[in-house]
C-alpha cells in the first residue's frame, strides 16, 4: 500500500519544475493538484512538469493536468510538459489540448521546456 | 509528554494572520529600520517610523505620537498618520482630559474600545475624525515617559495582545532614542558610540549574538575590563554573556542569589554603583572580587518586568564609574532589555508560524481528497515526514467488532500485521485512556515490551503511539517505530498531535463520504441502463463497469424520431457524488437538446457551454456523440476529447477509427467541434468505449488501442451484447493496475 509515485519540486533558473516519478493516476493526482496549486498560489504562472519518469496517465491524471491548465489560463500562465511518452502525448492530443489550447506546451526535453518557460 | 492547548494556539494564529497584520518577517523589517534610525540617533526618522508601523503592519487606520516638549512640559503632536490638521491642533484636549497623564502615570497601555466613553471634549474630537477606538501606549524609560504612541481604528475591531505588544515595543524604541539623545546632549565624560551600539543591538534577532555584541559595545563604551549579562528565566539565573570574568564564571552560580549584588539589583530594580570591595555586611553572600576598582550593576527592565541585569566592572586603578555613567548604563540596559524582548517575541512568532505552516501543509494534503484509501496513504506519508522512523502504521478500530486493525502500514512486512497490533496494544490502551501520545524511548527496558518477540525479532527499540480522536471518541492510532532508542522532542510530539487531530477528522469525513457514495451508487444505476431498446436493422449491446461505487462513465441511447437515434458515450471527470450529479445533469441536458439539434457539432457546442457555465472549474467531460440514421445507415458524429470510435468493416476485417477534432467539454467557453459522416454496411460493427478500456488493455510497450482493434476482429461473429461482455472480460483478465478506471462499452452491429 506504499505510495509509489514521487513528486519532487525544485526551482531551476527561476522556473518551478515538478518531477513526477511513477504513474499519474487517480490515486496520485490529488497530490499533484496540491503541489501545482501551491506553486500557482506562490505567484508562479509558468510551471514545468518533467514527465520523463511517468509511464502511465489515466483520466484521473488528466484531471490534474486540466485543473493546472484552468488555473494557469486564468492568469495567462502556461503549463510546460517535458518528455511525455507517446501514450501520454496521444491522450493529450485526443483531449484537444495540444491543438486547441495555448496554455499547454509540450517539449521533447526538460532543458528546452525550462528555456521556453523563461521567455518573457 | 505534553498536550497541546488548541484553543490558545488558534487564538495566536488569529493574531498572526489577521487581515491587515503583516507577517513576523515584515514586522521585523520595520523594527530593523526603527533600530537603524535609533542607531543613527535620527529622532525625526524614529518618530516617523513609529507612527508608520502601526498603519503598515498592524492594520491601524490612524496613528499619533505625542512628545513631551521638556521635562514635565506639555505633550505635543510630534508625528502622525492619516489625521487632519484640525485634530492635531486640538490633540491637547486628550491631555486636558487626563487620558495621556493616566497612561504616563501608570506606565501601562490603555485601550479605549469606544471613544464615546471618553470625556466630551476628547470624545467629540475623536468622533469628528471618524475614530471608533484607540490604544494609548506610553514610551517607558527609567525617568518617565517622554512620549506616548496612540493607535486608532475607524472600524469596530478589537485590539489584540499581539498588536499591543508590537506597539509597546515601538513606543519603547521611541523612549530609548529620546532618552539617549537627552543624555548625549547633556554633560558626560563618556562618549557614546551610538552607531556602534545601535548596530550591535539590532543587527539581527539571534538572541545570543545580540547579547554578545551588546556586551562588547557596552564594555567599549565604558572602557571597562569585564562585564556580564545575566538573565533571569523560569526562576533561575542564567549567565547569558560574559567578558573577562576569569574564575568569575565558575563562581557565578554562587553570586547571583539572595544576599549578593545581583540579587539586590534584581529585587530592588534599581541600578547600583560600587567603588572598592563589596561591603560584606550589606551583601553577605557576595563573592569577594578584590581586584575590582569600580562596578555598575543595572537591571534589564522591559514592560515593567525584570529580565536580568547588566554588570560592568573596572579593575584599572583610578577608573571609577560616575553617577552620570550609571544613568547612561541604565538607559543602555533598557535598550538591551527591549532588544531581548524583541528577539524573544520574534522567535516565538517564528516558531508559531512554522508550526502552523506545517499544520497547514498537513491539512491541505490530507483534505485534498475524500477517498478513504488515498486519505490513509497521505496520512502515513505525512507521518513519515514528521518523525524519522523505520516502520509506521495507522491502526483503526473496526466499527463492528471494536478490534484494532492495521489500516495502512509502511515498513511492516506482510504477515506481521497482527504482531504489530500486539506491539501497539499496551501503549494504545494507555493513549486511549489518557487521550495523549505515549512515547516509549527504549522498548527493551519498558516492562510492557521487554519480552515482546516482535520488538526483539524486528530490532525495534523505540515507539510513539498517538491517539486519533474524533467527536471525543478514540477511533484509532498512529504509531511510529524506530530501530534505535530515541526521545521524541516536544515540537515533534506537538506536530504529531496536530497531524492526529486532522487525520481523525479526514478519516471520519472519508468514511461519511463512502456512505454517501453508496446512496449515489443506487441513483447512478438508475441512470445507466443495463440493456438498450431495440433498433430496427441493428443489434446493440452495452457493458458498464464502474471501478468504484460511483463511476464517471455513462452511455445512452436517445430516440430522436422514428428514423434517428442519438448514441452517446461519455466520461465525466471524477468518481464521486459530484461526478454522479454531472452525469445526471449531462444526460438530461443531452436528451433535451438531441430532440431540437440535429447536428452533433452544434449539440456539442451547446453542451460545452452548458457544462462550462454550470459546473465547478475542475469539471470536464469527454464525449462521443453520434446520430444514427437507420434508414440511410449512416453515423453523423462529433467527439469532445474522447477516444475515437472503432468501425469494423465486415467485408475486409479492417478497423477504421472514427475521430474528429474537439476539446474536452467544459474547458473553454467557446469551443467548436468537427462533424463527420460514416456509413455502415451489413455486418459492420461500431465500438464506442471510454479510455478505461484502452488503459486496461495497455500492457508495457503497447498502447492498448491495437489490442482493442484485434479483440474487435476476434469477437466479430459474436452477438452485440456478448461481444461487449467478451471485450470487458478480456480487459479485466490482464488488468493489474492498482487504480482501475471505469469502463463503458457500446457495440452496434448493422444486421
Amino acid at each position: 500500500m506504499e505510495v509509489q509515485t514521487q513528486f519532487n519540486v525544485n526551482i531551476q533558473d527561476g522556473v518551478p519544475v515538478v518531477q513526477i516519478i511513477g504513474d499519474l493516476d487517480h490515486y496520485n493526482t490529488p497530490r499533484f493538484r496540491v503541489i501545482v496549486s501551491e506553486l500557482i498560489d506562490k505567484g508562479h504562472d509558468r510551471v514545468v512538469v518533467d514527465m520523463s519518469a511517468v509511464g502511465f496517465m489515466d483520466s484521473g491524471g488528466m484531471s490534474g493536468i486540466v485543473l493546472a491548465l484552468k488555473r494557469l489560463s486564468a492568469t495567462r500562465g502556461r503549463l510546460f510538459l517535458a518528455n511525455c511518452n507517446p501514450r501520454i502525448i496521444r491522450k493529450l492530443n485526443i483531449s484537444g489540448f495540444t491543438t486547441m489550447s495555448d496554455a499547454l506546451v509540450l517539449h521533447a526535453s526538460l532543458e528546452e521546456a525550462i528555456r521556453d518557460a523563461q521567455k518573457p | 509528554m505534553q498536550s497541546v492547548v488548541h484553543m490558545q494556539d488558534q487564538q495566536q494564529l488569529t493574531r498572526v494572520v489577521r487581515p491587515g497584520t503583516k507577517s513576523a518577517e515584515e514586522i521585523l523589517g520595520y523594527l530593523q529600520e526603527l533600530s537603524r534610525n535609533t542607531a543613527d540617533a535620527n529622532v525625526a526618522r524614529v518618530l516617523d517610523t513609529a507612527v508608520h508601523l502601526p498603519i503598515a503592519c498592524l492594520g491601524m487606520d490612524k496613528s499619533l505620537l505625542l512628545r513631551r516638549s521638556a521635562t514635565d512640559g506639555p505633550f505635543l503632536a510630534a508625528a502622525a498618520r492619516n489625521l487632519s490638521q484640525a485634530f492635531l491642533d486640538n490633540c491637547h484636549l486628550l491631555c486636558d482630559d487626563g487620558i495621556i497623564q493616566e497612561v504616563v502615570a501608570s506606565q501601562g497601555a490603555r485601550v479605549i474600545e469606544d471613544v464615546s466613553s471618553l470625556p466630551p471634549a476628547s470624545s467629540h474630537l475623536c468622533s469628528a475624525e471618524d475614530i471608533l477606538s484607540l490604544a494609548c501606549i506610553p514610551a517607558v524609560t527609567q525617568v518617565g515617559s517622554p512620549a506616548v504612541l496612540i493607535c486608532m481604528r475607524s472600524a469596530p475591531t478589537p485590539f489584540t495582545v499581539w498588536e499591543l505588544e508590537i506597539s509597546t515595543t515601538v513606543a519603547n524604541h521611541v523612549g530609548s532614542v529620546l532618552r539617549l539623545k537627552q543624555i548625549d546632549e547633556g554633560p558626560s565624560e563618556t562618549s557614546l558610540p551610538f552607531e556602534g551600539f545601535g548596530q550591535a543591538a539590532y543587527s539581527d534577532y539571534d538572541l545570543q549574538g545580540l547579547l554578545d555584541q551588546s556586551l562588547d559595545e557596552v564594555l567599549n563604551t565604558f572602557r571597562a575590563d569585564s562585564g556580564s549579562i545575566v538573565l533571569h528565566e523560569h526562576g533561575k539565573y542564567h549567565l547569558a554573556a560574559w567578558r573577562g570574568l576569569g574564575d568569575g564564571v565558575e563562581q557565578f552560580h554562587r553570586s547571583a542569589g539572595e544576599g549578593t549584588v545581583s540579587g539586590w539589583v534584581m529585587a530592588s530594580r534599581a541600578p547600583l554603583l560600587l567603588h572598592g570591595p563589596v561591603d560584606n555586611h550589606e551583601f553577605p553572600e557576595a563573592v569577594p572580587r578584590p581586584e575590582l576598582v569600580s562596578a555598575m550593576s543595572v537591571p534589564l527592565v522591559s514592560k515593567r518586568k525584570v529580565l536580568g541585569l547588566l554588570n560592568i566592572n573596572s579593575a584599572r586603578p583610578g577608573r571609577f564609574f560616575r553617577d552620570n555613567e550609571l544613568t547612561l548604563a541604565s538607559t543602555i540596559a533598557h535598550h538591551i532589555a527591549i532588544t531581548i524582548e524583541n528577539a524573544k517575541l520574534y522567535e516565538a512568532a517564528r516558531v508559531q508560524t512554522r508550526y502552523f505552516g506545517n499544520l497547514y501543509k498537513i491539512a491541505r494534503t490530507i483534505t485534498s481528497t475524500l477517498q478513504l484509501d488515498v486519505v490513509l496513504e497521505m496520512i502515513m506519508e505525512r507521518l513519515g515526514t514528521l518523525v524519522a522512523c523505520d516502520a509506521r502504521g495507522l491502526f483503526l478500530h473496526d466499527r463492528d467488532t471494536g478490534r484494532i486493525q492495521l489500516a495502512n502500514g509502511c515498513g511492516i512486512p506482510d504477515g506481521t500485521e497482527q504482531d504489530y497490533i500486539d506491539l501497539v496494544l499496551p501503549a494504545a490502551k494507555l493513549a486511549s485512556s489518557s487521550r495523549r501520545p505515549v512515547a516509549i524511548p527504549d522498548l527493551t527496558v519498558h516492562a510492557g515490551y521487554a519480552h515482546s518477540h516482535v520488538a526483539q525479532s524486528s530490532g525495534l527499540r523505540s515507539a510513539i503511539v498517538v491517539p486519533l480522536t474524533s467527536k471525543r471518541k478514540v477511533v484509532g492510532f498512529l504509531a511510529a517505530f524506530r530501530c534505535k532508542p530515541r526521545n521524541f522532542p516536544r515540537p515533534t510530539v506537538r506536530l504529531l498531535l496536530g497531524l492526529a487531530e486532522l487525520a481523525a477528522i479526514a478519516i471520519e469525513n472519508a468514511r461519511l463520504y463512502e456512505r454517501q457514495l453508496g446512496i449515489a451508487h443506487i441513483a447512478q444505476k438508475e441512470l445507466t441502463p443495463g440493456r438498450f431498446e431495440t433498433i430496427r436493422g441493428f443489434k446493440i449491446g452495452c457493458k458498464y463497469a464502474p471501478a468504484h461505487q460511483v463511476g464517471g462513465d455513462y452511455y445512452d441511447l436517445i430516440r430522436i424520431n422514428k428514423q434517428k437515434f442519438g448514441l452517446v458515450v461519455a466520461d465525466v471527470a471524477g468518481r464521486n457524488i459530484a461526478a454522479a450529479l454531472h452525469i445526471s445533469m449531462c444526460k438530461h441536458a443531452l436528451r433535451a437538446l438531441a430532440d431540437r439539434i440535429s447536428s452533433p457539432a452544434k449539440l456539442m457546442q451547446k453542451m460545452n457551454r452548458f457544462i462550462y457555465d454550470h459546473t465547478q472549474p475542475e469539471a470536464f467531460i469527454s464525449m462521443f456523440y453520434a446520430v444514427l440514421d437507420i434508414r440511410r445507415s449512416t453515423l453523423l458524429y462529433s467527439t469532445a476529447g474522447h477516444e475515437p470510435g472503432l468501425l469494423l468493416r465486415a467485408e475486409a476485417d479492417r478497423v477504421e477509427q472514427l475521430g474528429a477534432s474537439g476539446i474536452l467539454l467544459g474547458i473553454v467557453p467557446d469551443a467548436t467541434f468537427e462533424e463527420r459522416l460514416a456509413s455502415m454496411n451489413m455486418g459492420d460493427i461500431l465500438l464506442l468505449y471510454t479510455d478505461g478500456l484502452v488503459d486496461a488493455l495497455f500492457a508495457g510497450e503497447t498502447d492498448g488501442l491495437a489490442e482493442l482493434e484485434q479483440a474487435l476482429i476476434e469477437y466479430r461473429l459474436q452477438p452485440a451484447q456478448e461481444m461487449a461482455d467478451s471485450i470487458h472480460r478480456l480487459a479485466m483478465a490482464g488488468h493489474t493496475r492498482r487504480s482501475p478506471d471505469d469502463i463503458a462499452i457500446v457495440t452496434l452491429r448493422k444486421a
